[in-house]
């Protein structure tokens, strides 16, 4: 053993003094052009491949290598946005000049590949799909959050983003949901180091919350995604590993794909020139849809205005928008833009970068300013410094430091199901009711003044003694305001040697912390919390990550090559939060501070994680054409449970075969490149932590004894009690399990011209973690155990084409398609799962389903034995003899039957059960770019296509409970002998209070409405017929009656989500020709504009339907309730590169 | 060089597999040691644990199960959702998820996990905590029938089997032997803190409700004698505690305002958690208190006093749940008390023929009453049950029953008496909207134990059939 060491050495050092051995060197010099403008390529890279020297050329395109020992050498040369060249060369004694003309590679086929680890890899070589996103092309779409910049941009990835706040997160999924309650978000890796995408959510209460399962927050703030702190101009390349297959090595953190991201570097420079560029991008944001309002109606019900002396002044007349036909002169509100403006922004980056053959270095800083669409307190500013220094130190060690730094600074209005949410309010009032002033001075009847009282639709005197209800959309915009104020540092350094040609070691360590500071503050007069609430929160997290890699080679014969790899890696991630909730503002108007208030409780949360792991990446290369590989990784982790097996194993191999490589294909001018591929992998998802032993909670606050109808004794007010938690600490929880395979091939045709990929993959889940109902007797009420099965499979082609490549001219096209089939397999005897929602209408994870389907009341539809409809009595008997019954003799009830009506005719609600009634899976989506360039101006169009994927819209369910949505704004005049023969809900069902059923014209007499002078009535309804005969719809069939989600099912709120978006137009001009170097002295100009969002076709009614109510952090999805609206942006671009 | 190359990759495979194995427990070295939650504890004292256990127990004694017992025993009336609904009888077995899982995963547990903390010299302290788990599995025996008790709330134990009913109150019967072993050999009162009932761990009055409890439930198993013997010896102080308005040797569980946080339980249901659901609209004891009521006679006045007590004088009647009243915010609630003792020991003469011996029981309870309430409360005599009598068309027996249906009032012993005795078929207690021809006899598994615990008896008893104790 002994002797190897020394063996070991000796090469080490023989390696060393090889450098000085050679004392004849010579010169290389030339200059680097396009091959079809003949333009010279400024910044272009020039490497001799053998011994790692090169140089990027000057603003001339010129470039010098110097001291070059005589050989043979590789010159390789590369430029964003170009094939790569390669060249054999000699080098002798004497210096040599050579030009090399570059072909423009307009499609990207042959591009680095970046594996798991962040080492560069040849793509061809892969035995699994990936996508690779340019940094240009996530710049270029004027998104400031690299998620939704990413939007329709590769196969199998799906982006949501939550809502059109500004700096508002995005959910990413890729191919599709492999846990029910764990983590659905791939693991972000840049430069080699995982860092922080986590989201953690506020409630209205301005508490975080990082529970196992994910929150469930109707309300509070659209959060953002963590990964926004990454300013996308420092983004060189974007690779994402969809699955076990390709990102095993990361293990238990790995199932949910891996996102590796590299950012950008200096590149070497002659003559010590500096690159520097800058960029200003500005935008216009408005608001992009928002739900219908009819203006017809005003406020008031049964016709009557709040103001009619009889009949009006109620509190439920001034809650509804019931009342009289508006005059045409009567003014009218849009109120779904009350407070919506245009929203600005303005985007400025710098960065210098340049470098010797030894060292580079970039340093960039960007600045972002941007205000939202919301008219007041909606905003997002990030100042982000980046730097990044490489140095040689000989030709066997080399250093790198990144560091990043960023500070974020936000302003939010809260949303959702929330009285303080900007559209809850807003959406429900009156369009005759102005929301102008917010603010009002009450005079109460003794004549006492209470000044600057808020003013609502539900109390617009301001009376201080009745709620506001809802916030007015003017007051919560101004008074009610939640900051968030993050700094964030992440770096990464990485020490490499290579002791000899066929070992390298690598060393990298990553740090990741950043410090959110929240400040949630609701006025004394909002709704939601009278008296005022002020809560702060410090979130912390801080992520350590170590890595130490071996890698070998060796080129066994001319047809065999191999290289192995063997690394460590140390992961902690440590996060807290800490913060006071204080009610009861002592001095409402006083700046927000905790003891300003009556009640001030503070918490606190900690949690540590901690993952160690063993892991291996064996490879070989066969005849050049046939590619093996194989990883291992052998991890531990602090939340598996201590009964567990502690260590898990997870595997993954993979075959890559060039078949046009091979001896029998002789080179064909159609197929030019093939290859097919096969792999399978294993990943994990890892259990949250704490939730192996069982702990006892302090039984006051939020643990007290609270029974489930209200009550509940607090132990703090009996001296004091801690009992054991009614959730069992399962010390067997180990991660979840992911297997994959995946086949697929990869073409390309006429010479590189055309490139199509094919995959093909299926995902099982086993051993999902759920919270499990155990018998109470035993003392606990649930357990977390591994318990349930999912399974995926689907496709992905990609496609891309150059179709005309003419001299000046040519167009590109690049397409992207996918579809996942996602069932929740086994859940453990479990009928359904909550992920996220309401008691009412919630999305659920439920056997033999897609997870998240949504989850509801339905109709009721009884099976019918003769194609009638089954008639039932209001208390749902069945009161027809044509209803299907089972052996026991009770009625089935189908979800295919026709909807069961009354004996009046009027559609019934099920009151048995909830169940599935949507499904937000999408059928497939695609991406379709195309580019147009002539010259150096380029066109790019991208359409996003959302194929299906229901979205339960619930604001147009509570909408028309108030008589405000736009679909309500109908008249119709029926004979006085119709009415007489035909039934309204509220004769039916006598909602005056008569004590007896009327008919739709006796309910009107009642109601004090005659008919006109032509015998008829006019009314604001329509006639339908739901199965057994005409019934007349009016007001009393939503407020009272089954047409609202208020008073009826959630069934008919469930709509398609499809879509086809225009995602971006963006078209841009090159300044760069030689006058114009010579002129200014610049490298280039680029002058652009982008439209996002510019044109949305859908079938959905509501806001946008790329939105989520429940953030990115719950696991549920397809939920719109109230969701802040979205937006469109003109983005205009300028960048200046010297 | 082909053997090299074989020779050398087995010694690097193994070598590699060497560092596998190794690292593999160095890797588990390195993330142990910190899967302990840091913002809760996985222990806690006896002390702490006790007092959230007997906080849990509140819940089952006031909670849902209390209310719904006395909506089975008309003395509370359910008018508007769901307590109209079980007013009616209509009751699933999802509403017993919740005073089921208090019971057993908080109340249950707690105080098991208490007793099991405890260290040699707190022997004073277990024998409360035994009074305690005694009267938990006390009721839910009496309620359910036969329950998980043996095997319940054990760790190794996923799915407890139902003990039968006899059984467990034999056992319940035994942890009152041992408290009283306990607290008589050695009368030390509990450290402060710990007890956080009324008692305050006086250590006489907790051996002496030992008693009562142990009579308590030997008469639910029929055991008369027994049950006697210990009603003897157990509650006796009947001077009335002016912190409570109750008599001095009653265990009551005191209550502050506070709205989730010490309110009365009774108080919080009925005013802020449901308000309207529940009032005494039908109540059968309003109409046996009401001033000018049936029980007026020439020996009996209660006037105003008792009525007043637990019910509002409007035309329809309404619960007293203002400050002062039974059902106030800050009202203590009774757990085992004086009345219930004599009356344990008054039916028990009376049924054994002691006609006297059953009078000079019931008279204590009158006299308590008329200190109490006011109101006249002569002493009854043989011959006021007999023709002439102010009592000529009632029995001795029916009298004290008559009594103990209203004395035990409020709490869920009231419908384990009825049920005991069959007090409905003596007086007319069935809702006539119910359809049924009895009382319901017994509360629903719950639903989360049907789906969970396999061991579940089977068939499951129907509400309406008698628990074992009471002949079913």
């Amino acid at each position: 053993m002994n002797k190897k060491i020394l063996t070991f050495i000796a090469l080490c050092l023989a390696g060393l003094l090889t450098g000085s051995v050679y004392a004849q060197t010579a010169t290389l010099s030339g200059k680097v052009t396009d091959v079809n403008s003949g333009e010279s390529l400024p910044g272009a890279n020039v490497v001799l491949k053998e011994i790692l020297k090169g140089s990027s050329t000057d603003a001339d395109g010129n470039y010098k290598i110097t001291n070059i020992p005589a050989g043979t050498y590789t010159l390789e040369v590369s430029f964003i946005g170009y094939k790569k060249k390669a060249q054999t060369i000699d080098i002798g004694s004497s210096d040599i000049t050579f030009d090399i003309a570059l072909e423009a590679d307009l499609l990207g086929l042959q591009e680095i590949y970046v594996t798991a680890l962040g080492f560069e890899a040849n793509r061809d070589e892969q035995g699994t799909s990936s996508s690779n996103v340019r940094g240009q092309e996530i710049s270029q779409s004027g998104e400031n959050n690299l998620l939704t910049g990413l939007s329709a941009k590769a196969a199998g990835v799906s982006i949501v983003s939550t809502s059109g706040d500004p700096g508002a997160g995005a959910r990413i999924n890729i191919r599709g949901f492999n846990t029910v309650l764990g983590n659905t978000q791939p693991l972000f890796v840049v430069d080699g180091v995982p860092v922080y995408n986590s989201t953690i959510e506020s409630a209205v209460d301005g508490v975080g919350t990082a529970v196992f399962g994910g929150s469930n927050n109707v309300d509070g703030t659209v959060e953002q995604s963590r990964i926004q702190d990454l300013n996308p101009n420092d983004i060189a390349s974007v690779e994402i590993l969809k699955g076990p297959s390709a990102a095993a090595l990361w293990g238990s953190r790995a199932a949910n794909g891996v996102v590796i991201i590299k950012t950008k570097k200096g590149v070497p420079t002659t003559s010590n020139k500096l690159n520097i560029a800058f960029s200003s991008i500005s935008s216009l944001n408005q608001i992009n849809e928002t739900p219908n309002l009819q203006t017809r109606y005003g406020q008031g019900f049964l016709g009557y205005a709040p103001s009619d002396p009889i009949n009006g002044n109620s509190s439920t007349s001034r809650q509804l928008t019931w009342g009289p036909l508006l005059d045409p002169s009567t003014p009218v509100y849009n109120h779904a833009r009350d407070v919506i403006k245009d929203g600005y922004s303005l985007d400025n980056n710098l960065s210098i970068s340049g470098g010797d053959q030894n060292t580079t270095f970039m340093l960039s800083v960007g600045n972002l300013n941007s205000e939202g669409i919301i008219r007041n307190n909606s905003s997002y500013d990030r100042t982000s410094v980046r730097a990044s220094v490489q140095h040689g130190f000989s030709e066997k060690l080399n250093a790198s430091v990144n560091l990043n730094y960023s500070e974020s600074n936000s302003d939010r209005i809260q949303k959702g199901s929330n009285t303080s949410g900007l559209y809850l309010g807003a959406l429900r009032t009156p369009p005759d009711f102005d929301n102008q002033p917010a603010l009002i001075d009450y005079v109460d009847p003794n004549g006492n003044l209470f000044p600057d009282q808020q003013r609502s639709f539900r109390n617009p005197t301001g009376n201080p003694s009745v709620t506001s209800f809802y916030d007015n959309p003017y007051f919560t915009t101004k008074y009610n305001t939640n900051k968030s104020d993050v700094n964030r540092f992440f770096g990464n350094t990485e020490l490499s040697y290579n002791p000899t040609s066929w070992l390298n070691i690598t060393h990298r360590m990553g740090i990741d912390n950043y410090t959110d500071r929240r400040q949630e503050y609701l006025d004394a007069r909002s709704a939601t919390a009278p008296g005022g609430q002020f809560t702060a929160n410090n979130i912390q997290e801080t992520q350590i990550n170590s890595d130490l890699i071996l890698q070998a080679s060796h080129q066994f014969t001319n047809e065999f090559s191999g290289s192995a790899l063997l690394g460590w890696n140390y992961n902690q991630r440590d996060q807290e939060q800490l913060g006071t909730i204080s009610r009861g503002f002592i001095l409402p108007d006083a700046p927000a501070q905790p003891d300003n208030a009556n009640s001030i409780s503070p918490f606190k949360f900690k949690q540590l994680e901690r993952t160690s792991a063993l892991y291996t990446e064996l490879s070989a290369n066969l005849y050049d054409q046939l590619y093996l590989k194989g990883t291992g990784r052998m991890e531990s982790a602090s939340t598996f449970g201590p009964a567990s097996d502690k260590t898990y194993f997870y595997p993954s191999g993979s075959l890559a075969w060039q078949f046009t490589s091979a001896d029998w294909y002789h080179g064909d001018n159609i197929l030019n490149f093939g290859k097919i591929r096969g792999s399978y992998g294993e990943a994990g998802i890892q259990p949250g932590p704490y939730l192996t032993s069982t702990t006892f909670l302090n039984a006051t606050g939020g643990n007290n004894f609270l029974n489930g109808w209200g009550a509940a004794l607090d132990a703090n007010n009996y001296g004091g009690g801690f009992r054991r938690n009614q959730v069992a600490g399962n010390p067997a929880l180990k991660p979840e399990q992911v297997r994959e395979i995946e086949i697929g091939t990869d073409l390309r045709f006429f010479d590189d011209r055309i490139g199509l990929s094919f995959s093909r993959y299926w995902k099982k889940t086993t051993d999902a973690i759920l919270n499990v109902t155990v018998p109470a007797s035993s003392g606990f009420t649930s357990k977390f155990a591994n318990a349930a099965k999912l399974k995926n499979s689907g496709y992905e082609v990609e496609l891309s084409a150059e179709w005309l490549r003419l001299s000046n001219f040519s167009w590109t096209t690049s397409i992207n398609w996918s579809k996942n089939k996602n069932e929740v397999t086994d859940l453990a005897g479990v009928s359904n799962v909550l992920l996220s929602g309401f008691t009412s209408f919630s999305s659920q994870a439920v056997e033999g389903e897609p997870l998240g389907v949504i989850w509801g009341t339905r109709w009721l539809r009884y099976e019918s034995s003769d194609g009638a409809p089954v008639i039932v009595n209001s208390q749902g008997d069945i009161i027809s003899n044509n209803a299907m019954t089972d052996a026991d003799g009770n009625a089935i009830i189908a979800g295919s039957a026709p909807i069961t009506v009354d004996q009046f005719g009027f559609p019934v609600t099920d009151p048995f059960s909830q169940g599935v009634i949507g499904d937000p899976t999408p059928d497939w989506r695609a991406g379709i770019s195309n580019t147009f360039k002539y010259k150096n101006l380029s066109l790019n169009v991208l359409v996003d296509i959302k194929q299906g994927g229901d979205v339960h819209n619930g604001t147009r369910g509570a909408l028309y409970f108030f008589g405000t949505h736009g679909d309500q704004n109908w008249t119709t005049t029926i004979s006085q002998e119709e009415a007489s023969q035909l039934y309204n809900y509220g004769g039916a069902y006598d909602v005056l209070g008569t004590g007896q059923t009327s008919n739709f014209a006796q309910y009107l007499a009642n109601k004090g409405v005659t008919p006109d002078a032509d015998g008829n009535y006019t009314f604001r309804g329509y006639i339908t017929d739901y199965g057994s005969g005409n019934v007349v719809i009016d007001e009393t069939a939503y407020w009272a009656g089954p047409l609202s989600s208020f008073t009826g099912p959630d069934e008919p709120f469930v709509e398609d989500g499809g879509y086809v978006r225009l995602r971006e137009v963006s078209l841009f001009y090159t300044f760069n020709n030689r006058n114009f170097r010579d002129l200014t002295g610049l490298s280039s100009i680029d002058v652009g504009v982008t439209g996002r969002n510019l044109i949305l076709w859908t079938d959905y009614t509501g806001v946008d339907p790329e939105t989520n109510l429940t953030g990115q952090d719950g696991n549920g999805w397809g939920l719109d309730y109230f969701n802040n609206p979205s937006t469109r942006s003109w983005i205009f671009t300028l960048r200046v590169n010297y | 060089m082909k053997t090299y190359i074989i020779k050398n990759s087995m010694v690097v495979l193994l070598a590699f597999m060497l560092v596998m194995l190794s690292a593999c427990n160095v890797n588990e070295e390195i993330v142990s040691g910190i899967s302990e939650d840091p913002n809760n504890p996985t222990d806690a004292p006896a002390q702490k644990v006790f007092v959230a256990g007997q906080v849990a127990s509140l819940l089952v004694h006031e909670g849902d199960a209390d209310w719904i017992s006395n909506l089975f025993t008309q003395h509370l009336t359910g008018v508007a959702r769901q307590p109209a609904q079980f007013y009616g009888y209509s009751i699933n077995a999802t509403d017993f998820n919740g005073m089921w899982s208090f019971a057993y995963s908080r109340a249950f547990t707690n105080l098991k996990l208490a007793e099991g903390k405890l260290l040699t010299g707190q022997e004073n302290i277990g024998a409360v905590i035994k009074i305690n788990r005694a009267m938990l599995s006390g009721q839910i025996a009496a309620l359910w029938g036969d329950v998980p008790y043996t095997q319940a709330a054990d760790d190794a134990i996923e799915n407890p089997v139902y003990d039968p009913q006899a059984q467990v109150y034999a056992a319940v019967i035994g942890l009152l032997d041992e408290a009283i072993q306990t607290l008589s050999n050695s009368p030390s009162n509990l450290p402060n803190g710990w007890d956080v009932f009324s008692y305050q761990g006086d250590a006489e009055r907790w051996l002496r409700a030992a008693y009562t409890l142990r009579a308590r439930y030997k008469l639910h198993t029929g055991d008369l004698a027994g049950a006697l013997a210990d009603a003897e010896q157990g509650i006796n102080n009947n001077t009335i505690d002016p912190n409570t308005g109750w008599a001095a040797g009653d265990l009551m569980a005191p209550h502050g305002g506070n709205w989730r946080f010490d309110m009365n339980l009774l108080h919080s249901e009925l005013v802020i958690d449901r308000p309207g659901d529940i009032d005494a609209s039908a109540s059968v004891a309003v109409t046996m208190t009401r001033p000018g009521g049936t029980r007026e006679n020439a020996k009996t006045d209660e006037g105003d006093g008792r009525f007043l007590f637990y019910f509002t004088n409007e035309a329809t009647p309404g619960l007293n749940t203002n400050d002062g009243g039974f059902f106030g915010a800050s009202a203590p609630f009774p757990l085992v008390t004086y009345a219930e003792n004599e009356l344990i020991k008054a039916e028990i003469l009376a049924r054994n023929g002691d006609q006297a011996g059953a009078l000079d029981a019931l008279n204590n309870v009158r006299a308590y009453n008329q200190s109490r309430f006011g109101g006249t409360y002569d002493a009854l005599v043989a011959s006021d049950f007999q023709a002439g009598g102010a009592y000529a068309n009632t029995t001795v027996l029916q009298e004290i029953y008559d009594e103990e249906y209203l004395s035990l009032m409020g709490q869920i012993e009231v419908f384990n008496f009825v049920r005991r005795v069959a007090y409905d078929s003596l007086s007319p207690l069935l809702n006539p909207r119910s359809g049924a021809s009895t009382i319901p006899q017994r509360y629903r598994y719950p639903q989360s134990e049907l789906d969970a615990n396999e061991n579940i008896p089977s068939p499951q008893p129907g509400l309406f059939t008698k628990t074992q104790a009471n002949g079913g």
